[in-house]
């Protein structure tokens, strides 16, 4: 497993540094406040853990080993022929069932990264995780690409563990200053940081400093706070999971994408496949007027973008830049971003459909030079893979600028977040500024981004 | 076989464009048997296919250039999403199941009740058992499947998208059936039917009845066997 340097489009957040800590935050698991103190955040981690521990005792049954070494007594519910499909047997075969497959899949899991995902202990924990999730969700079960939704919450787990790890080797001796001859335990020295150390050890940054009090065995909670621990992996990934899959609350729910049938009626995978199009159309009317014509309904390669977050079309390094940006915007029913679509309500559901519309935008002129249905759709589902991702990511920002320009001014500011030069030729604030600024922009970084997909 | 023709060639003039849809249990091997058609190719480490993937091929048959337009669908799940949109206009399917597991192939009547019920009822169908290179582990002996590619009126063959064992002759026998129908129905037609009688038109069959003989499809004993 190659070890990650801290991600650089997730810089300007707090925790951008610790991206596996920056996304339970962003997926509403720890405080998201700024306030919140380390303290604060380890209670919170202490807590989830708590929830996974307790419901893995209670829904991982295994039949063979009675709870509390008792039999209920009941012959047909112990029995393994009973019909009933509430008896513990029941469930148990259920599970293996459902078990098997998880496997066909786990086992053909990003096999270029097979020394890392392919491993039994890792293949164990997703296969737990995902179990887990379906016993207790079964109105979803399991479907194809849940389990590359998880992967990568693991992945970034691993890599900050390891980071954690490193940074204990490099800085042993801040470790070891206040080594306790009682109990042979190493503790950290904070007063060292906190009241006389900061002149002494400036060369030790805050970045270090955070690593070392998220780790420190007797902070809060003691080892169940332990932020970037590998003893618990398995249980903060499995409430990134849930919180990814539920979407704690939120309008955008992974999950939904799995399911055949929405609140509107139509699944929800259509209904946002259309709200990509209906982007698309108001960024591009002739691409969308393309690909209307050739009968591309969205669908077609959106459901794979959307189901796995656009897991198949990058490559995990350049997806973790891009969940960085879809996490971080918020998934909460934004009322200024009324429309007739209901992923369009939330900031992230926007930023989704927008990175969708950019990613189509980078091939248009291919797109447009299609003549069969079929041959935009092999474009668009094996996407180029010499693609810089903040390029994308940073159209699909100026894409949601400007259609949420066209619909109501002001909410402009805050969603752009990069400062966008004075543009002095035209006054801005009137759509037809935006609609230019967006056809100059658009047209100018086609032709380069067409010449590098070749 | 009669024809056959390279792994596409995007300049090449299209006399007939047909679509065709893989379908069967999750990890019986579509994607595969569309891998070693479309390009030749067997990947060891493929992942599962989520929602739905296309390739193309274009071969020459009878003189005239088709192109085969695959679209091949995740198998664990119906997709009702994309069900109906997925059969329209599908002329030929091949209906796959894993000779090394037999709940796949008792799955086959399931998949055939969802292909008569959503795509045009003279499509052209195939029963395809794969790994057929994995012998040792035969869990549905071929008579079985032959017997039921009878009484259902389906093409058979036995593939190894691995050993690249009978992959091409089962696309050809789909193709080169649906490519007579519709020679046979321009012929009929006299010439009149613009769409399909080539000069630079490409023709899909989306929306066309086709006449596809009853019963009795099962291709010829000598080629329903493994080795080729």
């Amino acid at each position: 497993l190659m070890l990650e340097t801290a991600t650089c489009s997730g810089c300007w957040r707090r925790f951008g540094y610790l991206r596996s800590l920056q996304w339970r935050i962003d997926l509403g698991i720890l405080p998201s406040s700024p306030s919140a103190s380390i303290d604060d955040l380890r209670r919170f981690t202490a807590d989830s853990r708590r929830r996974y521990a307790s419901l893995r005792k209670k829904l991982l049954i295994d039949p063979h080993f009675p709870k509390d070494g008792v039999k209920s007594g009941d012959l047909i519910m112990d029995d393994p022929l009973s019909q009933n499909p509430d008896s513990m047997w029941g469930q148990f075969f259920r599970n293996a069932e459902l078990e098997r497959m998880l496997d066909q899949d786990l086992s053909r899991l990003y096999p270029e990264r097979g020394s890392y995902f392919q491993t039994s202990g890792c293949q164990g924990m997703l296969r737990r995780i995902l179990l887990l999730w379906c016993v207790r969700n079964p109105e979803y079960g399991y479907r194809q690409g849940m389990h590359e939704l998880l992967a990568p919450l693991l992945y970034v787990l691993q890599v900050d563990i390891e980071r954690h790890l490193e940074v204990r080797k490099t800085y042993e001796n801040h470790f070891a200053d206040k080594f306790d001859d009682e109990n042979h335990q190493l503790t950290f020295d904070f007063n060292k940081f906190s009241e006389n150390g900061s002149e002494k050890d400036a060369s030790l940054d805050p970045e270090i400093q955070t690593i070392v009090s998220l780790s420190d065995a007797y902070g809060a909670e003691g080892e169940l706070g332990v932020v970037l621990s590998d003893k618990f992996m398995e249980h903060d990934a499995y409430s990134m999971f849930d919180a990814l899959l539920s979407g704690s609350g939120g309008p955008i729910s992974m999950a939904e994408f799995f399911s055949p049938i929405g609140g509107t009626g139509i699944p929800p995978v259509i209904e946002a496949s259309r709200a990509v199009y209906h982007l698309l159309s108001v960024a591009d009317p002739s691409l969308y007027g393309h690909l209307v014509g050739l009968e591309v309904e969205p669908q077609y390669f959106l459901l794979r973008w959307l189901r796995v977050l656009f897991g198949r079309e990058f490559s995990l390094e350049d997806l973790l830049i891009i969940w960085d940006e879809i996490f971080s915007h918020e998934n909460a029913v934004d009322s200024s971003m009324g429309s007739s679509f209901g992923i369009l309500e939330s900031r992230r559901g926007t930023f989704i459909c927008a990175f969708a519309v950019s990613m189509m935008l980078f091939l248009r002129s291919s797109l447009l030079a299609a003549e069969f249905t079929t041959a935009p759709l092999q474009r668009l589902l094996n996407y180029p893979d010499e693609v810089d991702v903040r390029r994308l990511l940073k159209k699909a920002n100026d894409l949601i600028s400007r259609v949420a320009v066209s619909k109501k001014p002001a909410f402009l500011s805050p969603v752009a977040r990069e400062e966008k030069p004075p543009d002095r030729r035209t006054s801005p604030g009137t759509p037809s500024y935006w609609e230019e600024k967006w056809r100059d922009l658009h047209g100018g970084e086609e032709e380069s981004g067409d010449d590098k997909e070749r | 076989m009669a024809s056959g023709g390279g792994y596409g060639d995007a300049s090449q003039k299209v006399d007939y464009v047909f679509k065709v849809v893989l379908i069967g249990d999750s990890a019986v091997g579509k994607s595969q048997i569309l891998s070693r058609f479309a390009r030749n190719e067997f990947t060891l480490d493929s992942k599962a296919t989520i929602g739905v993937e296309f390739q193309t091929r274009t071969m020459v048959i009878q003189h005239k250039t088709v192109k085969a337009q695959i679209w091949d669908t995740a198998g664990q799940e119906r997709y009702r999403a994309v069900t109906s949109a997925y059969y329209r206009g599908a002329v030929g399917a091949m209906l796959v199941y894993d000779i090394t597991k037999r709940q796949t192939f008792d799955h086959i009547p399931r998949w055939l009740e969802e292909l008569r019920g959503h795509a045009d009822k003279n499509i052209v169908i195939i029963l395809i058992g794969n790994k057929s290179d994995l012998e040792d582990q035969r869990a549905v002996p071929t008579e079985d499947a032959k017997e039921f590619a009878q009484q259902e009126g389906l093409f058979f063959l036995e593939t190894s998208a691995l050993q690249a064992t009978n992959v091409e002759e089962a696309f050809l026998t789909v193709l080169t059936e649906i490519f007579n129908i519709v020679n046979k129905k321009t012929l009929v037609a006299g010439g009149e039917d613009e769409q399909a009688n080539g000069g630079g038109n490409t023709a899909s069959l989306t929306g066309k009845k086709i006449v596809v003989p009853g019963p009795g499809q099962v291709i010829p004993e000598k080629r329903v066997c493994c080795s080729s």
